[in-house]
């Protein structure tokens, strides 16, 4: 029988901390079974709040739980009140549906989706007392897993792990489960197990490889494992409409992040933002069809209760049949309470219209992301935005009654001057001077023009992945001047990141199997929730660095040249080197890539599984 | 017409906060497709209201709801609709239909049981002592209260609130607690136990659970 977190022990603690129900599951729709062959807690690295919002761990939860050999369980990580209360009583990481300690499961699965979680899943198998490196886990240990989009360059974490998952998870993971389950059937060993699971696509070992160093830099990663793959190639679902999806989705107890309806048009991005991981890492584009969407937004509503549907995706404004579903969607809701959000689109006036026949209750933000402030930039980014359709589309947001918008930037770009830092503010002013050139009648109140700058963090499989990022000075330096530069300006406010957390990012983005032992030394020495400012420890994390001589200069810093050995590069995404470079190479002249549903560029290996449904016509 | 239905809170619902309690109760009526109604004006909301909140941690046997309806609906239907629907820990035990013109449950409440178990052991009759103690004199509480911007403590004395205290000898023991809930105020029972702590000089968790909130002119 597993052990299992009593009731009197969370009474004990549940009063004494914040938001409590973060811990008691119980919530309509979650799944509790008796028993089945197969356990599975699934993990997310980061508060409820925020897990419960990601759907990737939800698509995975619903497809663990509908099979019959097997029950999934949810794990988050306790907020910092909660760990005190855990460790004080001695109650060790436990699951929501039945209080099951994690260290009873068969697996533990982890969903990684940013690189600043990577101290809290040492911090969950801590709580389980369960060691961290796999190698020091023996045979009555569970299967440590992980999956999700930080799998695409895994390195950093990967010693921590007994296989990982890379790719998209609605195929493989039935796969790794009916192989894992035959395996435990016949009692192998875990080394057994894991060469039995190797031979699934998209299953990575990091024990069947060993990487190799010479005057500090990783040069090869070589095989131990003769019959390992060479390269492991990412899991891509090819017909999006004949997958199966979560119609009954969790729904909180307590407030959540997303708190809403997700209807996910399509994966994948057309648009080649040079800097974004998720534009390379997802592709190729696959749309779902409007009646699977229609009927995916109306079974949820029935089976939530929630009162709004969001139409997401990398860039819900591309879908191609987006005036086809929004009108036959707000028909549909009409007279029902329901209203639509439509994150990271541009909306024109026909969506307005079909938009206000239903209960558009708030009228959310609008949001632009020009991402640089001058068009050669731009040019060098591959946004493919031009100034003339920002100041249109805010003009049209202006006219439509918006008054406030947020503008997104990003500093530290590959090629960036000065001229860049002050076009931002150049931009700015523009945008403020559409408004005032709008007669008073027809404009709502006085401008605010929020505007946001991040650090610009190169990510591997993107063509900027041998590009390097700003120093910390370099980047206060730009930071200071744009500052200023909006001093003189009324109507908007400017914000942006501390650069710490974004050179932290960078290197856990492009680190090697190094960093494992300065995850753990970080941990150690009470580095957690790195991605909350509060708790963020710069002091802790570059005395770690010195310690395990980890030079962050040469990995966050440093322009990598093309011929070097990159540590994900056994990672394929499907998208070819040769391609990277090429875009690489154009950037650094400036010259701008189509998107590729106006013509195939060829980023894919012809090999490549979902080569033949990509857009390319 | 109009809902008024009572409903229970066990288990782990009673770590749900109030604010929250309410969206769980709104979700599940969408859920259920009870014919709430909503209110007009720029930001529509379902007419659903708690006659009183609970304390963050506390149980309840008698958790009173108003909701108004666009559509008829009958109080059986109502409950087999709702409790098909709601998340663990909830429970609709009884509904009444209304006229929208009748008042509001909440004026209709003048006090409230409770019963206190606390999370360990205490002797009966240095309880049953402490009980009496606190029951002879004022009961001063600090209380934050605000004076024009700012806020500021005040004491406060609560004896006026407790209508009823009684120790009752079990293992662990019990404490019954019958105390004022109206609209304009009610008696803070975390403040009471609290009291009660410090008299008994311990430091103890109580499981509270709310058994009755007491109507006038209002008969189930």
């Amino acid at each position: 029988m597993p052990n299992r977190v009593s009731q009197a022990q969370l009474d004990k603690i549940l009063p004494l901390v914040e938001k409590p129900a973060r811990y008691t599951g119980g919530e309509y729709n979650s799944i509790v079974k008796e028993n089945a062959e197969v356990s599975f807690a699934l993990c997310f690295p980061d508060i409820y709040e925020i897990g419960m919002s990601h759907l990737g761990s939800r698509i995975i939860y619903s497809a663990l739980n509908s099979r019959e050999d097997t029950v999934c369980e949810r794990a988050y990580a306790p907020w910092v009140d909660m760990e005190a209360q855990m460790r004080q009583h001695n109650i060790p990481m436990f699951t929501l549906e039945t209080k099951r300690h994690l260290k009873d499961f068969d697996i533990i699965g982890f969903s990684l989706s940013y690189e600043l979680c990577y101290t809290n899943i040492l911090m969950m198998l801590d709580l389980s007392g369960i060691p961290f490196f796999a190698k020091e886990r023996g045979d009555d240990m569970p299967l440590i897993i992980c999956g999700g989009a930080s799998v695409c360059n895994i390195e950093p974490v990967a010693e921590f792990f007994d296989c990982v998952l890379y790719g998209e998870g609605e195929e493989m993971i039935h796969e790794f489960i009916d192989k894992y389950r035959s395996a435990k059937q016949k009692g192998l060993s875990k080394r057994e197990i894991l060469l039995a699971l190797k031979d699934i696509k998209g299953v990575y070992i990091p024990s069947f490889y060993k990487a190799e160093y010479e005057n500090g830099r990783f040069v090869k990663l070589t095989k131990l494992e003769e019959s390992a793959p060479d390269k492991i190639q990412r899991r891509v679902v090819v017909d999006l409409d004949k997958v199966s999806f979560d119609d009954n989705p969790i729904v909180p107890n307590i407030s959540i992040v997303h708190d809403r309806v997700p209807v996910e048009l399509f994966r994948g991005c057309t648009r080649g933002c040079r800097f974004c991981q998720a534009g390379f890492i997802y592709r190729p584009v696959r749309e779902r069809q409007v009646d699977t969407l229609i009927n995916q937004a109306e079974k949820m509503l029935k089976s939530t209760g929630y009162d709004e549907v969001s139409l997401f995706s990398l860039s819900s404004g591309d879908y191609s049949k987006i005036h086809e579903l929004v009108p036959v969607l707000a028909e549909k809701l009409k007279g029902r309470q329901v209203s639509i959000s439509l994150p990271s689109l541009r909306i024109d006036s026909y969506l307005k219209d079909s938009l206000e026949e239903i209960a558009s209750r708030k009228k959310t933000g609008l949001t632009f992301a020009p991402e640089a402030g001058t068009q050669r930039l731009r040019d060098v980014i591959n946004k493919g935005v031009t100034e003339e359709d920002l100041l249109n589309s805010a003009r049209e947001a202006f006219l439509a009654g918006w008054s406030s918008i947020k503008l997104y930037f990003m500093i530290g770009l590959p090629t960036e001057t000065d001229e860049d830092i002050l076009g931002i503010a150049d931009l700015v002013r523009k945008v403020i001077k559409a408004f005032h050139d709008i007669p008073k009648e027809q404009r709502a109140g006085s401008v605010q023009i929020s505007v946001s700058a991040s650090v610009f963090v190169p990510k591997p499989h993107t063509p900027f992945q041998w590009s390097a990022q700003d120093t910390k000075d370099e980047i206060v330096r730009k930071q200071t001047l744009l500052r200023n530069e909006f001093r003189t300006i009324r109507g908007a406010t400017f914000s942006y990141h501390e650069p710490d957390t974004s050179i932290l990012e960078a290197v856990f983005a492009r680190g090697d199997r190094r960093l494992a032992s300065v995850v753990a030394c970080a941990y150690m020495k009470g580095a957690k929730f790195d991605s909350w400012h509060e708790h963020f420890k710069l002091n802790v994390w570059e005395q770690c660095f010195l310690e395990c001589g980890i030079d962050t200069n040469a990995i966050a810093h440093r322009e990598y040249s093309l011929d070097e050995k990159l540590p994900w590069e056994h990672l394929d995404s499907g998208v070819t080197d040769n391609y990277l470079k090429r875009e690489y190479e154009r950037a650094q002249k400036g010259i701008t890539t189509k998107d590729c549903r106006k013509g195939c560029q060829g980023c894919f290996d012809l090999t490549f599984e979902a080569y033949e449904n990509c857009c390319k016509a | 017409m109009r809902i008024v239905a009572r409903l229970r809170k066990t288990d782990n619902a009673k770590y749900i906060s109030h604010l929250d309690s309410l969206r769980v109760l709104q979700r599940s009526i969408l859920r259920a497709e009870i014919p709430v109604a909503y209110s007009q004006g720029f930001s529509p909301h379902p007419l659903i209201s708690f006659a009183t909140a609970l304390a963050l941690g506390y149980t309840s046997d008698c958790e009173w709801v108003d909701i108004k309806m666009k559509e008829e609906i009958s109080p059986d239907e109502f409950i087999a609709k709702l409790n098909a629907n709601l998340p663990a820990g909830f429970e609709a035990v009884s509904a009444y239909a209304v006229e929208d013109s009748f008042p509001a449950i909440s004026s209709f409440m003048r006090s409230a049981e409770y019963e206190a178990i606390p999370d360990i052991h205490i002797d009966f009759a240095e309880f049953q002592n402490a009980v009496d103690t606190l029951l002879s004199g004022s009961i001063i509480v600090t209380k934050r209260k605000k004076s024009g911007n700012k806020k500021i403590e005040v004491e406060a004395d609560i004896r006026p609130d407790v209508y009823e205290m009684k120790a009752i000898q079990a293992e662990p023991v019990k404490l019954h607690i019958v105390g004022r809930l109206e609209n304009t105020g009610a008696l803070n029972v975390d403040a009471l136990l609290s009291q009660l702590n410090n008299v008994l000089n311990i430091d103890c968790a109580w499981h509270v659970n709310r058994k009755a909130v007491n109507l006038v002119d209002f008969n189930e």
